[in-house]
């Protein structure tokens, strides 16, 4: 049979990030994957390598999404290096912004993902409900995106009781609306026949390629990084979510359940949450290197650090997420039909400006 | 990029901090090295990433594994870039990109990866992530050699013209930062007045329309 190379990228409708995926295709059906990246290369790991306070500014905007646990691992990182004490509170407050990031990046790849299959109701419905996310992080961190909120030591602002009570009051109006949301969504046969058996990854496949985050628990694998117990996660007792089936509809699933556990996260914080001092200035240099990592909306992330005994840093190594899933799409796409390839990428959330950074 | 990054720092001792169980291990030969990373494979160990880091003459890679059980492994082995390093995609599909990195960001050979995916084309040969890295050269390979006599004179004007600025824009540049440097010698002279002047006359106009 003729065989048609065609590309899929760097431009492309669903692709909020340039990849070239070049595809083979036989008629209708993928039989040779490949894929060139280079197109967000900003050299921030050979940035980094800088006084560590400055560094920090660097690596949280490797992802415009999700800052917060960038610059998290990176002073979990640098705490683990140098031997730094965190007050109890901090850890605490660092989880509430870790959290509300994750809901806010979860409804806002629902939206993108729904947009992509042509769902633009629930796109619409789905980011109203991120924007009080949102809003809820520049009151607590004074920024929306990128927000400058961890640091080495601590944290840079305290939460009062009104501010608290406040956030409560609009996190128990989101999970509300959420779950209205995913009611109507997941009862929609024409979304459900969209994703449901498509893209189905088993988990060998995915215990092969070392898949991460959602996409490894849609495979009903039980594993994330929360339970290595960084900051104030060892105080709250969880379990993490899982969903059979490895398709598209089970990663999205894993998210729909993971933006209402994050929900119940922030509001066990809270509870537990006692009045202290919120940061512990820092001053010297880090003699040490430590390896740390996290689990981002996307997944597990990891961070290299070396000090030098000086202020500037000799190595910091930064491996997001989708760099860890992005491989695995290109056995996964095999004999897959063209038509299903966007979803199919989009349900992994690829980010390509961490992965190269 | 500044000049502080390029100095080589200074020798000390680095000390590994670890987490309860976290094990670094670093084998002598090329030979332990493959047997330990085919028995991280036979436990069912996912590799995590792989670590380069410039010490001069040989690059130390670290390969991150995780063990399943919340607690990490690391195995550290330094290798000469002149030399062909193995490669562990056979057991580990995922090496694929890891390697690659390591072999277009530093300049690690390693076998049967080009070593093309992160970087444009014309960088071919260029390794950012090595110490002796410099920007300059960079510039003169992908631009050419009218960028190589600019940069021998490095001078400001010629930067700016880099940039992507017309020859207009550089005649503005050149006003304002010959004006600066007059304000700077002289102190308080008429010019620089004269040029304060007229935004505080469109302020004023503003405020009349208002």
């Amino acid at each position: 049979m003729v065989r048609t190379v065609v590309p899929f990228g760097p431009q492309h409708p669903i692709l909020a990030e340039p990849i070239r995926y070049l595809l083979e295709l036989e008629e209708e059906t993928v039989v040779g994957v490949d894929f060139q990246l280079g197109w967000m290369h900003r050299g921030i790991e050979k940035n980094s390598e800088q006084d560590y306070n400055r560094a920090l500014f660097a690596c949280e905007r490797v992802c415009g999404i999700c800052s917060g646990v960038h610059s998290a691992t990176y002073t979990g990182c640098l705490e683990k290096a140098g031997d730094i004490p965190v007050p109890d509170r901090a850890r605490y407050l660092r989880t509430i912004l870790l959290e509300l990031e994750r809901i806010h990046s979860h409804l806002l790849w629902i939206g993108i993902a729904a947009d992509a299959v042509g769902f633009q109701n629930l796109f619409m419905l789905t980011w109203r409900e991120r924007e009080h996310v949102v809003d809820l992080m520049e009151a607590m961190t004074g920024n929306r995106v990128n927000h400058s909120y961890i640091t080495p030591g601590g944290v840079r602002a305290d939460v009062d009781a009104k501010m608290a009570k406040h956030a409560l009051e609009v996190l128990g109006a989101v999970e509300a609306s959420a779950k209205y949301v995913a009611d109507q969504a997941s009862h929609d046969m024409t979304l459900i026949n969209r994703v449901k058996g498509v893209g189905t990854m088993d988990k060998a496949l995915c215990q092969r390629y070392g898949v991460v985050g959602p996409n490894m628990r849609g495979c009903g694998i039980k594993q994330d990084c929360r339970c290595d117990g960084y900051e104030a996660y060892k105080w709250l007792d969880f379990e993490p979510v899982t969903y059979e089936g490895g398709d598209n509809l089970s990663r999205v699933m894993v998210r729909v359940l993971e933006t209402f556990q994050s929900v119940e996260l922030i509001k066990k914080c809270f509870k537990q949450i006692e009045p202290g001092p919120f940061y512990e200035e820092f001053k010297g240099t880090i003699n040490g290197e430590a390896a740390y990592r996290c689990e981002a909306p996307r997944g597990e992330l990891f961070y290299f650090i070396r000090g030098n005994g000086t202020k500037n840093l000799e190595r910091v190594k930064i491996r997001a997420p989708t760099m860890s899933n992005l491989m695995v799409t290109k056995e996964l796409l095999l004999g897959e039909e063209y038509a299903n390839l966007p979803v199919t990428i989009l349900s992994f959330d690829p980010c390509f400006s961490c992965t190269e950074r | 990029m500044t000049v502080e990054q390029a100095v080589p720092p200074k020798p000390k001792e680095i000390v590994t901090k670890t987490a309860p169980g976290e094990v670094y291990d670093s084998p002598k030969d090329i030979e332990e090295f493959k047997e330990m990373a085919k028995a991280t494979y036979k436990k069912g160990w996912r590799l995590m990433c792989i670590t380069a880091i410039d010490k001069g003459e040989k690059i130390e890679l670290i390969y991150h594994f995780d063990t399943q059980k919340f607690v990490l492994y690391h195995i550290r082995y330094s290798v000469d870039p002149a030399v062909e390093h193995v490669s562990l995609v056979e057991y580990y599909p995922a090496a694929y990109l890891f390697e690659n990195e390591v072999c277009e960001l530093m300049g690690v050979k390693i076998k049967d990866i080009k070593g093309k995916i992160f970087l444009s084309q014309d960088m071919d040969g260029m390794h950012p992530l090595k110490k002796s890295f410099k920007i300059e050269e960079m510039l003169v390979k992908l631009q050419g050699p009218r960028v190589e006599q600019k940069i021998r004179k490095a001078t400001k004007e010629d930067l700016v013209g880099m940039a992507g600025k017309t020859e207009d824009d550089l005649k503005e540049d050149e006003a304002c930062e010959s004006d600066e440097e007059e304000v700077a010698a002289k102190g308080k002279t008429e010019k620089p007045k004269e040029k304060k002047t007229p935004p505080k006359k469109d302020e004023d106009e503003k405020d009349g329309d208002a």
